[in-house]
């Protein structure tokens, strides 16, 4: 394990994270007040000033809250976000720089309007302008060994106009309302290349800067309903249709910082949802435990996956790596919270199926999406014994993740070649794991200003090995044979935490 | 047919209403920081009806002539009560105090803390900055997405990983939002950790479907992370060393009541290997 290693070699690397946040608000009279929220966040890799790797987020906010009159709530915001990754090799004169990043602007327009106690109407409209820079590789040194390698960079502007109404025709029945409306325009100066239908590159056609090549449209309805049974109980429905035009081109289920997003486009259709969603609501014991029963069906069309060694990183072709599909999923989500008292937490439960079908992805067959774990448990517990001492523990379980194994082979010459089951047929073991923690506060009875606490955090309290990946190998002495190894992260893992307030 | 006359005269009542004499109360809810409080609920006795605080704390309600009792509560808060002579337009805003642990089992009776039944929203999970520190921290690092991970719906991704599934959709699909500007990649180190540092926090909140019509862009969820506003009375501090990082965070008013300010920062250290 990286992060506990000892090894003398290591100590050469570096890796560290850093965020920080600011906001500040200002209420200029009880009509206008502004909000301005900034975010920086980096992670940085060094290895002995030989090789540098550093990625991370930044986004600004600005907010202007406006009361045209005591009905009329509305929000003005400006929002810029950011992701970007620099990797390189700087010192030598065969060097190399590699760099991706996007971007957003935003401006939006928010609205509530309060006519009476029967109707809530929101409303608002806003726009966003994307730039995308996938990535760009070169060399740095003067003797230069690399070819520049170059993604095709471009632009899109995503716009959205919505109204809704929350409407209480009855004292015990609401009725939520909206439809939002969608255009995603892609927009030059980009390259597109065009492809054939096995995906072989024809050509390519060039825009010019802040032309208009492409253009999306969506409407998308939202619903949902209230039936109030009596004070402690109602019965609750909604339907949503969601639309997505951009895309993160990933080859694992954990993501990696060096995934890019790829907008729709010429070549790529936006993905498109429908959700029907039904729940029984009820409180006990004067509604200090809450329970919910939801069942819910999930229709998603042009879902996206990508064919099998699809190459997605700097890529200038990378559009042709995509392949659409539809998926499904359903299920039941139990949930049962308390929030007030000595003894707070919650224990959730959710049975689920997710499916995906894909005319190119395991010949045409249904097949498990990788994240279909049918089963899965939380019990999240918290306990303050005293005031000064407080417990918690959390236990999880879930069905292992879906996965694809080796299940034969064949010699071909003098090489063994294995054969692979239909994709995602097999399943990992189930995964399970009980974390504990004790907060002990100090100067509690004390009426002064400094207090802290330390904290003791256990993660995996019972030390299962909980497969994180099965690797496959031929065994030295005799390749006829296959072995099988287990690869799991974090044993029991103890940490010390002191926290102060003044 | 007869569903559909109910409809229309009970359309047609509450446009009638319209032309009567009606007055609006507005204002908005705070903590004894001066934080804003999301979603707290405000509750017209005499009508049995009631409205919540927007994502400002803002809310606005409006009722003919007349006296009135309000109930204002938030969940881990006490209850206020106003009677209101309502004869004209009037700003109310409420402070509400954290509900201490010896009291609590008196106002139990007095708050109306059925808003997660008969609110018209479904598929959501909130929880505070405060409940999420109190859950066993992985490292010793407080982390919004490993506790998302534990809410009904929602998977994790893989162990150790800031990416999430939520009703069968692709990590990619999840809208995560930190004051309404969009994050592209949630994760810290790989995604041992998130990028979300707890103690610049207010509250979080996750929609699994019925997404809101003002949202959207993605297919499965939106993450609605609000930060913290600042202490709005006094200048205050926190911070913490951990194992893995450590954290500072100033809070302070710039005019007392009027304006504030919250800067945290957080730093891992730099031989974490």
């Amino acid at each position: 394990m990286l992060l506990l290693s000892s090894d003398e070699e290591t100590k050469k690397n570096k890796l560290y994270f850093y965020d920080l946040n600011l906001k500040g608000n200002y209420k200029i009279n009880d009509k206008n007040r502004m909000y301005i929220s900034w975010y920086l966040g980096r992670d940085v890799f060094e290895y002995d000033d030989l090789f540098g790797f550093n990625w991370g987020n930044r986004t600004f906010t600005l907010r202007w809250n406006h009361l045209f009159s005591e009905r009329v709530f509305s929000n003005f915001s400006f929002i810029l976000s950011d992701y970007d990754y620099e990797l390189g090799q700087y010192s030598s004169a065969a060097g190399f720089k590699w760099t991706s990043d996007m971007s957003d602007i935003k401006i939006k327009a928010d609205f509530t309007y309060y006519p009476n106690t029967k109707n809530m109407v929101r409303f608002g409209v806003n726009g966003t302008f994307h730039h995308f820079n996938p990535g760009l590789a070169k060399g740095t040194g003067d003797e230069t060994i690399y070819n520049e390698l170059k993604m095709p960079e471009s632009n899109a502007l995503e716009w959205a106009g919505y109204i809704s109404n929350e409407w209480k025709p009855l004292e015990n029945l609401t009725i939520n309302y909206g439809l939002r409306g969608t255009i995603f325009q892609n927009m030059g100066k980009s390259t597109v290349y065009n492809f054939e239908e096995n995906y072989e590159k024809i050509d390519s056609t060039t825009y010019g800067s802040g032309d208009i090549y492409n253009t999306f449209y969506g409407l998308e309805p939202r619903a949902n309903f209230m039936y109030a049974l009596n004070s402690k109980s109602s019965i609750k429905g909604s339907y949503s249709r969601t639309k997505q035009y951009i895309h993160l081109a990933s080859n694992s289920t954990a993501g990696s910082p060096l995934d890019i997003w790829v907008p729709a486009s010429p070549n790529i259709n936006p993905q498109l949802a429908d959700q029907f969603a039904l729940g029984y609501f009820r409180n006990f014991f004067d509604d200090t435990y809450e329970t919910s029963i939801e069942v819910y069906y999930k229709d998603m069309k042009n879902q996206i996956d990508f064919r099998d060694h699809a190459e997605l990183l700097l890529n200038p072709e990378i559009e042709g790596e995509f392949r659409e599909g539809n998926a499904s999923s359903y299920g039941l989500e139990l949930l049962v919270r308390k929030q007030t008292g000595d003894f707070t937490g919650w224990i959730s439960y959710t049975l689920s199926k997710t499916e995906r079908e894909f005319p190119e992805i395991n010949d045409g067959k249904v097949y498990p999406a990788s994240y279909d774990k049918p089963h899965n448990v939380a019990i999240v517990a918290n306990y303050e014994l005293s005031r000064r001492i407080t417990v918690a523990a959390n236990w999880v379980y879930s069905t292992g993740a879906p996965v694809t194994f080796p299940i034969g082979r064949y010699e071909y010459g003098n090489m063994i070649v294995p054969i692979y089951s239909d994709r995602n047929d097999y399943r990992m073991p189930d995964y399970h794991r009980l974390d504990f923690s004790l907060t002990y506060k100090f100067g509690v009875n004390k009426e002064k200003r400094f207090k802290s606490e330390l904290n003791l955090s256990i993660y995996n309290v019972y030390n299962r090995k909980n497969a994180w990946m099965i690797n496959f190998y031929q065994d030295d002495q005799d390749p006829t044979v296959t072995k099988a190894e287990k690869v799991y992260l974090f044993p029991i893992l103890p940490s010390l935490t002191y926290n102060f307030y003044f | 047919m007869k569903q559909l006359l109910l409809l229309l005269t009970v359309l047609s009542l509450s446009l009638a209403s319209w032309s009567q004499n009606k007055y609006t109360i507005s204002g908005h809810v705070k903590d004894e920081a001066g934080e804003d409080l999301i979603g707290s609920t405000i509750y017209v006795k005499e009508l049995n009806t009631g409205t919540v605080t927007n994502a400002y704390g803002f809310y606005s309600i409006t009722l003919k002539e007349g006296t009135y009792q309000l109930d204002y509560s938030y969940v881990g808060y006490e209850t206020q009560t106003r009677k209101i002579e309502l004869s004209k337009n009037q700003n109310i805003n409420i402070t509400l105090n954290e509900a201490s642990k010896t009291i609590d089992e008196v106002i139990v009776t007095a708050e109306r803390k059925n808003s997660n039944v008969i609110k018209a929203e479904m598929s959501t999970m909130k929880l505070q900055a405060k409940e999420i520190k109190k859950i066993p921290a992985f490292m010793g690092e407080v982390d919004i997405i490993k506790a998302i991970q534990m809410m009904p719906g929602v998977q994790a991704s893989s162990e150790g990983s800031s990416g999430f599934n939520v009703r069968g959709g692709s990590a990619d699909q999840n809208l995560i939002l930190l004051d309404e500007a969009t994050v592209y990649n949630a994760s810290h180190l790989m995604g041992f950790f998130s990028v979300f540092n707890n103690d610049a926090i207010k509250d979080v909140k996750l929609y699994k479907g019925d997404i809101p019509a003002a949202y959207g862009g993605r297919l499965s969820s939106l993450l609605d992370i609000r930060m913290k506003d600042g202490n709005m009375n006094k200048f205050r501090a926190n911070g913490g060393i951990g194992t893995v990082s450590s954290r500072l965070t100033l809070e302070s008013p710039i005019i007392k009541e009027k304006g504030s300010f919250i800067i945290s920062g957080r730093r891992s250290y730099a031989d974490l290997i």
